[in-house]
């Protein structure tokens, strides 16, 4: 309870929808005081599947609790002169306002609400940019994802592209929006001067194409989705209890295959040796099959987490294929104390939710409150988390 | 002309390859002075990571190196010699963060662990990123972003139900979770030193963000005893929502209909009496009926131009998307080239190459990287002089005994 917060004294006003708010809950979560302005329906995102007991309403929405958790809610109309006056008063106390896509985001006019607090931040998150030849066009996740240039990359040659789970096309822009807006909101505290920024969402998701940009400029290839091609000893294999990732080459100029051949060895596994040898090819015709004969036979003797322990002993890039419910029961998440209770008496109240995504020191994360319920009518909703 | 947001802040920077390296280009790029700890004898290698300019490889011609190290200065030096480990102490003397991605330990065994810099330097903030974080039994495992995909679940929840999960065929958390999460880490402690004249460590590992990008699997699990999977293109919410050929050699078009509005307008556009169905007019008729909707759909989208379909649905405000590639974004989307995505930068060995801009555009002036990234080395001697009192004879020495190589 006595440690400081890195983000102590931060007000910020978050009008958001189905995304926007992990941009909020970065801030809120190291400290800021966030105010979710909610429309009197309440925000899309309590609305939004799954629900605790598969029950919807206001307060069910798994999303929803944990996205708004250690926020406060402000009630407000803003199709109503009450509610825009309620915005301008909020703005001209805020430092940082984030607008995405709250249902009445059209009625929100940050140039006026900037005037009026020459210090503020404001980001604003729309699917292409807030002007430009797309700059009227709507997106999801999915269709960011295909915009994006994402998306091209992921699944099998032989079928159509799939996305990644969680909608973290969504989510990329939110944590871009967040960089820029703190780094926005040092120079604010330092000068006095206020930004107004705006985020694509589609530009965010072309931030994560890896090399496949540079690829096609400086060698003229055009990167595709190649799941299934498989270069000897990388990939997903089958074990005792489940699957594993195992990538024994290693990337790029690391040498993994010899740490690899001295485990396999270590453990007895016939036929090792190969792996180790100069003329070693991963990538050669049969490589795999090779590897394979050798691998499996003992993968399929050793569970996920043994697997596990014999790559950290032995340097060799390994994974579980984790479930949720090995993730939390995952013995080096739970000495980190990674997963934490949501607080308070609902019905979601002591689910277990991601923790800290980071360890600082002197200012550590903490989750305070739980998500607010909405009242509708009342000008300031925090009252309600207590 | 006004300041760049992190104008001022000074980074000693240990980290290489992938998440690392983004997340100190994130400052870079908004102002910060970013000075990258090399050597030729433990080259980062990502230096050595295709692409290459004109395709020839060299320590200063990749590409992925290049994007993840824009406005960045390079100085080399070789840790092993003590002197060259006190030449680094002089530069941490006066910085404001230390970052590394290397597995717990290593800073130390470099001479340049959190517990003597703070002696140091009692303001810094150190970040360390390693796979698994710097306490518990896992602490010294080896990650990748793939591995770290695989052990987080991402990648076990992202594909077909029915086949082999695949994942987003990249190393994702290296790319967005990490590099954001560490930034905005270091932001946090950046404020509390303004205004308390304190630095701290931060642990950052680098499963945890991901993890924190992922909430809705392990609370179904508790909430709702159910064990999420794999969906495809499907989500809640959406009926239906998928990717469907076009006219093209593997192009595809990506549609999303979450209200009955939206479906309407897909049929007005794709024309036929086969999607026409009343039982299909409301939602929850189309829920009933995926599989068939999808083929229906598929087999009217490939007679199709991509862009123009897109258009088409876009003009009656339903999400459509082409999927681009790589060539379709650089040479051709109008819209990244509006927002001035794409920089080329000039490079005395790459020649113009190309970088990523920001995904965000400032009010008040340009942002973006600042300049290309640094040859091994470049700025060894331009630091030494001007942060480490050393002379030119002084650094011609060091070099010709291996100190500064």
């Amino acid at each position: 309870m006595s440690d400081p917060t890195a983000l102590e004294g931060v007000r910020v006003l978050e009008l958001s929808g189905l995304y926007g708010a992990y941009c909020g809950k970065l801030f809120a979560d190291m400290g800021a005081k966030v105010t979710l302005f909610e429309p009197p329906s309440g925000s899309p995102m309590r609305a939004k599947p799954p629900f605790v007991g598969d029950r919807p309403g206001q307060d069910n929405s798994l999303a929803f609790a944990y996205f708004a958790a250690n926020k406060q809610s402000l009630c407000a109309d803003l199709a109503t002169p009450q509610g825009q006056a309620l915005l301008v008063q909020a703005a001209a106390e805020a430092d940082l306002l984030i607008l995405s896509d709250h249902p009445d985001a059209q009625a929100v006019d940050l140039g006026t609400l900037s005037a009026a607090n020459p210090r503020l931040v404001c980001v604003r998150i729309t699917p292409y940019g807030s002007d430009g030849p797309y700059g009227g066009y709507v997106g999801d996740d999915l269709t960011l994802m295909a915009m994006g240039g994402l998306l091209t990359m992921a699944g099998f040659p032989d079928c159509a592209p799939v996305v990644a789970y969680g909608e973290q096309g969504l989510l990329a822009a939110d944590q871009f929006a967040a960089v820029a807006a703190f780094a926005a909101l040092l120079r604010a505290e330092r000068s006095g001067q206020g930004e107004v920024i705006d985020v694509s969402i589609q530009e965010a998701i072309v931030m994560a194409l890896e090399n496949a940009a540079q690829t096609y400029q400086l060698e003229g290839k055009v990167r595709q989705r190649t799941a299934g091609a498989r270069r000897a000893g990388s990939g997903i294999f089958a074990c005792k209890d489940g699957q594993i990732y195992l990538l024994a080459g290693g990337i790029g100029e690391t040498a993994m295959w010899g740490n690899f051949a001295r485990w396999m060895t270590a453990e007895r596994c016939p036929g090792a040796q190969i792996f180790a040898a100069a003329d070693w090819d991963d990538t050669a015709p049969g490589a795999d099959e090779m590897f394979q004969s050798v691998f499996l036979p003992f993968a399929m003797g050793q569970t996920k987490d043994q697997l596990y322990q014999g790559g950290k002993t032995w340097g060799v890039p390994i994974a579980p294929m984790s479930t949720p419910g090995d993730l939390l029961g995952n013995r080096q998440l739970l000495y980190r104390d990674y997963f934490v209770p949501l607080p308070g008496d609902s019905r979601l109240g002591g689910t277990c939710v991601p923790g800290a995504p980071y360890k600082l020191s002197a200012t550590p994360w903490a989750l305070r409150t739980p998500a607010p319920a909405l009242v509708p009518g009342t000008q300031d909703g925090k009252d309600a988390t207590s | 002309m006004t300041d760049l947001p992190l104008s001022g802040v000074k980074i000693v920077d240990f980290c290489w390859i992938g998440a690392g390296s983004y997340t100190t280009k994130l400052l870079a790029d908004l102002g910060a002075d970013v000075i990258k700890v090399e050597s030729t004898r433990s080259l980062d290698s990502l230096r050595l990571a295709s692409p290459y300019a004109g395709g020839i490889r060299g320590v200063n011609r990749s590409g992925y190196f290049a994007d993840r190290n824009s406005s960045k200065r390079s100085i080399t030096i070789n840790m092993k010699e003590p002197r060259g480990v006190a030449i680094v102490h002089r530069l941490i003397r006066d910085c404001d963060i230390v970052a590394n991605n290397f597995r717990p330990g290593t800073m130390e065994k470099l001479g340049v662990g959190y517990e003597t810099l703070r002696h140091i330097n009692p303001g810094l903030i150190f970040i360390g990123m390693s796979m698994n974080g710097d306490e518990g039994p896992d602490r010294t495992m080896l990650g990748y972003g793939i591995t770290i995909a695989a052990l987080t679940g991402f990648l076990g929840l992202s594909g077909y139900p029915d086949r082999e999960p695949t994942g987003t065929g990249t190393n994702y958390p290296d790319h967005v979770p990490n590099p954001c999460h560490g930034a905005f880490a270091i932001m946090c402690a950046l404020r509390h030193k303004a205004r308390t004249g304190a630095g701290q460590s931060i642990d950052m590992a680098q499963t945890e963000p991901m993890l924190s990008l992922m909430p809705i699997p392990v609370m179904e699990h508790g909430a709702n005893g159910r064990t999420v999977g794999r969906t495809g293109n499907r989500l809640a919410g959406y009926a239906p929502r998928g990717v469907y050929p076009v006219r093209g050699e593997d192009r595809w078009i990506a549609i999303s209909i979450a209200s009955d509005t939206q479906w309407r307008a897909l049929c007005a556009v794709l024309g036929g009496s086969d999607l026409g169905k009343v039982e299909w007019v409301e939602e929850a008729g189309r829920h009933a009926a995926l599989d068939v909707i999808d083929r229906a759909i598929a087999a009217r989208s490939a007679d199709h131009d991509g862009y123009a379909l897109m258009q088409a649905l876009q003009d009656r405000g339903v999400p459509a998307g082409v999927v681009q590639n790589a060539a379709d974004l650089v040479d051709h989307d109008p819209q990244l080239k509006h927002r001035g995505h794409w920089r080329y930068l000039p490079h005395s060995e790459m020649g113009n190459s190309l970088y990523n801009g920001p995904p965000f555009q400032f009010a008040s002036g340009p942002i973006g990287p600042r300049f290309a990234a640094p040859l091994l080395g470049e700025h060894t001697v331009e630091i030494l002089t001007e942060r480490a009192g050393l002379s030119l004879s002084d650094i011609d020495d060091l070099t010709e005994q291996g100190v500064l190589v």
